[in-house]
């Protein structure tokens, strides 16, 4: 069984600072990337902190989660360095980052992970709006959402990227954090690796096995989800049944690819649609809008977006962010997520899991799916 | 739909399907003319992209032929354009393009006479399923 420890502060802000203070003291931690609120706006942003006094306005469980921090840590450790740095991350976030070191764009090599029971956010529209109102409620979200055992019909912002969400727990980080069914203002520890144990059992605190209701209350969370991700996939299936469909799902993309920025799984350095290759002769746009009678424009929507599913498909970690970078709303997240979850289980493949397992298209074998062929 | 002529594009390698292609002309086997044959030179550089933009610029099927396993004349493209055909069906089938008008086949350089008769099957299969895409101004 693994080991597990007890945190108390005042609340559960104070008792989480007091883990990240701890982590900061004792593992020679140069920074720490964590969502910190700015002091004179309501923004909270993910913010590289190397002085552990500034954590005092470090908040992870707002409902606020302006962008996939993968993306983030891959711009802090592509490149290898003696200093060490710790991340707390959403599970999709942890997910997105191990799908980014397979591919090496990322390294975990200096780097402690800190996950924990993700709550959920709402959409960055809705947030921002709430916030510059004054009704954020950055305070007291993640305490209503473990009152309520995580239960989404009591939170009706919640994005449906985290509604559908099978996978909010953390599990293969360093450090994880649980919150749920513990006392109020507590927070629970566990290793989720070798080089968190060391770390945690370091750290001084109170070892406590965690609340024995826990794992009931987690399948129960997940349970929940995973039903209403069906009913979302299958309406959505309905929708987009044939390519009609999905061209009518897209109508209103404007080829802006904010969903592509905003997409931590993205790979591609450059992107295809942004060369020459798409860069077409106006003499084609007239002959092509001649064939047809009309062309839409701008055209290769849906070509740009199903050559995405295809590059991300299978490493989609259902956060949700295409939803959020969409400036004409179009349901990205659940297309994406359920295409994704697709094509993964095509390859028995579950991204972020596991380092062991191989990005699908990176490895190829003799003996294999030899059903493709012989139709 | 009775005089529905399916066109179908395939992406053959230059080694063995090709080669196949050829022969099966030489050797005067005749298959329709439905199919627009692409050469290249190996079925693990047939992108997902290309079979994407071909269904997406009309065509009613989609094939992709190569060399059997352990003949590859770059020893494993084919399985990398397995990978990614399985990964294709997995997200088209999604949208109502059907594994059928997705066909991966193995195809050796000296079976001129199976390569017609993968054809004719094709063709004959396709024009029952129908067009691909109905409203094709609809999906650009």
């Amino acid at each position: 069984m693994e080991e597990t420890y007890e945190i108390r502060g005042t609340d559960l802000l104070d008792s989480v600072k007091k883990l990240l203070t701890s982590v900061f003291e004792t593992s020679s931690v140069s920074s720490m990337l964590v969502p910190v609120r700015h002091t004179t706006t309501h923004v909270l942003m993910p913010t590289l902190v190397s002085d552990p006094g500034e954590l005092q306005r470090a908040d992870p469980f707002a409902p606020c989660f302006p962008l996939n921090s993968a993306k983030l840590v891959s711009k802090l450790t592509k490149k290898h360095s003696n200093e060490t740095m710790a991340a707390v991350l959403r599970p999709c976030e942890l997910r997105a980052l191990v799908e980014l070191v397979k591919i090496k764009q990322a390294t975990m090599d200096n780097l402690i992970t800190i996950s924990f029971d993700c709550a959920g956010a709402w959409p960055n529209r809705e947030y921002n709006q709430a916030a510059t109102e004054g009704k954020a409620k950055n305070r007291g979200f993640m305490e209503q959402r473990l009152e309520s055992k995580f239960d989404d019909e009591t939170e009706d912002r919640l994005a449906t990227s985290c509604r559908i969400c099978a996978a909010p727990f953390p599990e293969n980080a360093d450090i994880c954090i649980t919150l749920l069914d513990h006392d109020p203002g507590s927070i629970g520890v566990f290793a989720g690796t070798d080089r968190g144990r060391e770390i945690i059992t370091g750290l001084a605190f109170e070892p406590k096995p965690l609340p024995g209701t826990r794992a009931d209350t987690v399948r129960a969370v997940i349970q929940r989800k995973k039903e209403a991700g069906k009913k979302v996939f299958e309406d959505l299936a309905r929708e987009t049944a044939t390519m009609e469909g999905l061209g009518n799902y897209l109508a209103s993309c404007v080829n802006c690819y904010n969903c592509r920025v905003a997409c931590p799984v993205c790979f591609c350095r450059e992107c295809v649609f942004n060369t020459d290759v798409f860069d077409y002769e106006p003499f084609q746009y007239a002959s092509w809008a001649k064939d047809k009678g009309t062309l839409r424009m701008p055209m290769d929507t849906v070509f740009f977006h199903l050559t995405r599913m295809i590059h991300m498909g299978l490493s989609c970690v259902g956060c949700g962010q295409c939803s959020n970078a969409c400036p004409n709303d179009i349901r990205l997240a659940e297309l994406f997520t359920a295409v994704g979850k697709g094509a993964q289980e095509g390859f028995g493949y579950v991204p972020g899991k596991s380092m062991d397992d191989p990005f699908p298209l990176s490895v190829f074998f003799e003996d294999e799916f030899q059903d493709v062929t012989g139709i | 739909m009775d005089n529905f002529e399916p066109t179908i594009i395939a992406f053959v390698c230059n080694w063995c399907t090709y080669t196949a292609a050829d022969l099966a002309g030489t050797s005067r086997q005749k298959y329709p003319p439905n199919v627009r044959l692409i050469r290249v030179m190996c079925t693990g550089m047939v992108d997902p992209k290309y079979v994407v933009k071909a269904f997406l610029s009309g065509a009613d099927a989609v094939l992709v032929s190569g060399c059997h396993p352990g003949d590859c004349h770059y020893i494993n493209g084919n399985y990398k354009a397995r990978r990614r055909v399985r990964l294709l069906h997995g997200i088209l089938g999604r949208f109502g393009i059907d594994r059928e008008r997705l066909r991966l086949t193995w195809i050796g350089a000296s079976d001129g006479i199976e390569f017609a008769k993968v054809i004719h099957a094709m063709v004959a299969e396709i024009k029952a399923l129908g067009p691909a895409v109905s409203d094709m101004k609809l999906v650009i």
